[in-house]
């Protein structure tokens, strides 16, 4: 493993119980990297986001966050690599009896000796650059779904992490929103190094900000498909893959 | 065999059975086959097919104005039915429209897998029938092992936050400390003052046989301090905030809120239920003070219309009550107070998938919760009476 590669999937079996999602996963992601989890609806892409932050075991196989397993890690260890980890979950998971902004605030309070003023400053700021002006007092259940997506990855990144996991990022954005939330997450790789595994089905986002891309599918139940997007939409051996990508070339963002 | 029936309106469905033996069936269809109109003959035409099993089944289609969806499904129901028995089915002159929709919808690849839920699960969850009747009749023993399990978990839990207070986010405790106790005083309140009067009108007419009225404010003080005053404080908190805990938190767990705080690398058991739990130490003690002072109330509204004076009720609850019957009662009561806040979290956060199993796991922490007080109450009676208090 090569020491820029900071998560490594390798072997991975993933099931619940008896009933296996997906198996032989193999994939590694290197420092600032843009990487896609793209697939049919059901076919286990929230599965491997939660099996790579942690909260589920894999039935075989490890994965490794800045090179430490997450499977096998010990209480204290996983703590350490939870702290260089932010999630946003498919459907926001804010925490519903507190504003906007206690919800960013929460993990500096948690994690950081920061002084009260420093911390709303942050949080603030985070919450203005996903374009949530003005709804900081707003509780969770006040604001749209695409609001909530957008204040989960203001919380998602407010400990300013080296891996951001974003499950459906901009599913339920308008064109101009997810555009935006686009840029941001080309300027936060680009800028801090930061590295970004999004599970997407937007087109349009994926050709914009993916530097690869993986694609599971469900009959198969492993990866398909592994590359740079436009590179699989005219070159991949495997027919589904290049439909998939080619559904949206019509739609493809004009930078 | 024949019969003719029209209805006549904008949305019906007029047919004509032209023949019907077990060699055939041949149904002339008209006017709207459409999502309402189809009611009136679904269940006619399947009988009919049911009854005489035919070897052909034709449905001539030449006078349909319109079919929708709903009018297919007809036809490929009676399609299926007749193909499933090796029979033949065949639809005459179906508009070129719905011929299109008719062929859509009968070309969609056939469900062979699954056709019910407990199948369609298995595929999804290793559960079956067999499984579920076992759990469900282990559940009472397991939930009641699970809940002590945690019980040790939680208490450990806590008094790690004692000894590390910085541990656990404080600032939540006032907002359950509100909604556990002072939302609770009325019928606390009510409840007191009314046990107070039937338990001391009751204890009177029984007394009075043996001219031991005097002894009334005894019984009334004791059975509160030490058993009803605890056990009825607590059942009510149960109820009220065991539940609302096992809500809360089970919502939150299928709001994926509980995953959210494992990868913040937060104890869910440290940051939601610590809280609730010193919300609810803090409260037990209160409730139970507030039951026990309107139960004394209610029982000198009786005492007083025996004739007594107020004095003497003091007097005699002053000889009867000793200062270690009310600390029993609210040691019982902080240990009450720890079942009801384990129990009621443990539920929450155990809660499975969908809106449902928020309201099963609302249910079992309110039943369990009872249960284990009830238990509990047993063994401090045990306790009590080996140290003699
Ligand atoms: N808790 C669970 N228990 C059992 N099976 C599950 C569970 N969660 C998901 N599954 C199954 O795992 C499969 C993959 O689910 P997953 O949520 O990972 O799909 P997905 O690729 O994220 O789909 P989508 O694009 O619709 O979000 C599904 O077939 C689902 O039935
Ligand atoms: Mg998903």
């Amino acid at each position: 493993m090569s020491t820029k590669e900071i998560l490594q999937v390798s072997d991975l079996t993933m099931a619940y119980g008896d009933i296996i999602i997906a198996e032989n996963i193999n994939f590694s992601v290197k420092k600032g990297e843009i990487f896609v989890i793209l697939g049919g609806s059901g076919c286990g892409k929230s599965t491997l986001m939660r099996h790579m932050i942690g909260l589920e075991k894999p039935q075989l196989g490890d994965i490794f966050l800045c090179h430490q397993s997450i499977v096998t890690a010990s209480y204290d260890e996983r703590l350490g690599i939870l702290q260089d980890i932010g999630v946003m979950f498919q459907g926001g998971a804010l925490f519903g009896s507190m504003s906007l902004l206690e919800n960013v605030s929460l993990p500096l309070e948690e994690f950081t000796d920061l002084p009260n003023n420093a911390i709303q400053r942050i949080a603030t700021d985070k919450l203005h650059m996903v374009g949530l002006q003005g709804a900081e007092h707003l509780l969770p259940a006040e604001i749209s779904g695409g609001m909530q997506k957008r204040a989960a990855i203001a919380r998602a990144m407010v400990l300013d992490p080296q891996i951001l996991f974003l499950d459906e990022p901009s599913a339920g954005l308008d064109p101009i929103t997810s555009a935006e939330l686009d840029k941001l997450i080309v300027n936060l790789a680009n800028i801090l190094g930061i590295t970004f595994i999004i599970v997407s089905h937007e087109l349009a986002s994926i050709y914009a900000i993916a530097d690869r891309v993986i694609m599971l599918d469900k009959a198969a139940k492993t990866i398909i498909a592994e590359g740079k997007p436009h590179y699989l939409r005219d070159n991949a051996d495997d027919d589904r893959v290049r439909r998939f990508l080619q559904q949206g070339v019509a739609g493809e963002r004009i930078h | 065999m024949e019969a003719t029936e029209t209805e006549i309106g904008p949305d019906s469905c007029q047919y004509n059975i032209i023949e019907s033996t077990d060699k055939l069936i041949k149904i002339q269809l008209g006017g709207e086959l459409s999502v309402h109109s189809s009611a009136s003959v679904w269940q006619k035409f399947l009988d009919l097919q049911k009854q005489y099993q035919p070897e052909q089944f034709i449905i001539d289609a030449n006078d349909i104005q319109y079919c929708d969806g709903a009018g297919v499904s007809l036809l490929i129901e009676l399609r299926e039915q007749q193909l499933n028995s090796n029979k033949q089915f065949s639809v005459l002159g179906l508009p070129q429209q719905f011929a299109d929709l008719y062929k859509i919808i009968s070309d969609l690849p056939t469900n062979t897998k699954p056709q019910n839920r407990e199948e369609q699960i298995s595929l999804i969850e290793e559960d079956n029938l067999i499984e579920n009747v076992g759990h469900a009749s282990l559940g009472f023993i397991d939930s009641l092992r699970e809940g002590i399990a945690f019980l040790g978990e939680f208490t450990y839990q806590a008094w790690l936050t004692i000894l590390k207070p910085r541990r656990m986010r404080w600032r939540d405790v006032p907002r359950i400390i509100e909604e556990v106790g002072p939302n609770a005083f009325p019928i606390i309140a009510l409840m007191g003052f009314l046990i107070g009067i039937v338990m001391s009108f009751e204890a009177a007419i029984q007394m009075e046989n043996f001219g031991a009225t005097i002894y009334v404010p005894n019984l009334v003080g004791l059975a509160l301090t030490r058993e009803l005053g605890p056990l009825m404080a607590a059942i009510l908190i149960t109820g009220r905030s065991g539940s609302a805990f096992a809500a809360e938190l089970g919502t939150m767990k299928i709001n994926q809120e509980v995953d959210a705080l494992h990868t913040m690398g937060l104890d869910p058991v440290i940051f939601l239920a610590m809280p609730r739990l010193f919300a609810v130490l803090f409260m037990t003690p209160v409730l139970y003070l507030e039951m026990v002072f309107f139960g004394l109330i209610g029982g000198a509204v009786v005492f007083h219309t025996l004739g007594y004076s107020f004095a003497i009720y003091i007097n005699q609850l002053d000889s009867a009550v000793r200062m270690t019957d009310l600390l029993g009662g609210l040691v019982k009561c902080e240990v009450f107070g720890i079942v009801i806040a384990s129990i009621g979290c443990m539920h929450g956060l155990r809660t499975r998938k969908g809106a449902r199993s928020v309201g099963l796991s609302t249910t079992q922490a309110v039943v369990n919760g009872i249960i284990l007080l009830i238990v509990m109450d047993g063994l401090f009676a045990i306790i009590y009476y080996a140290l003699g208090i």
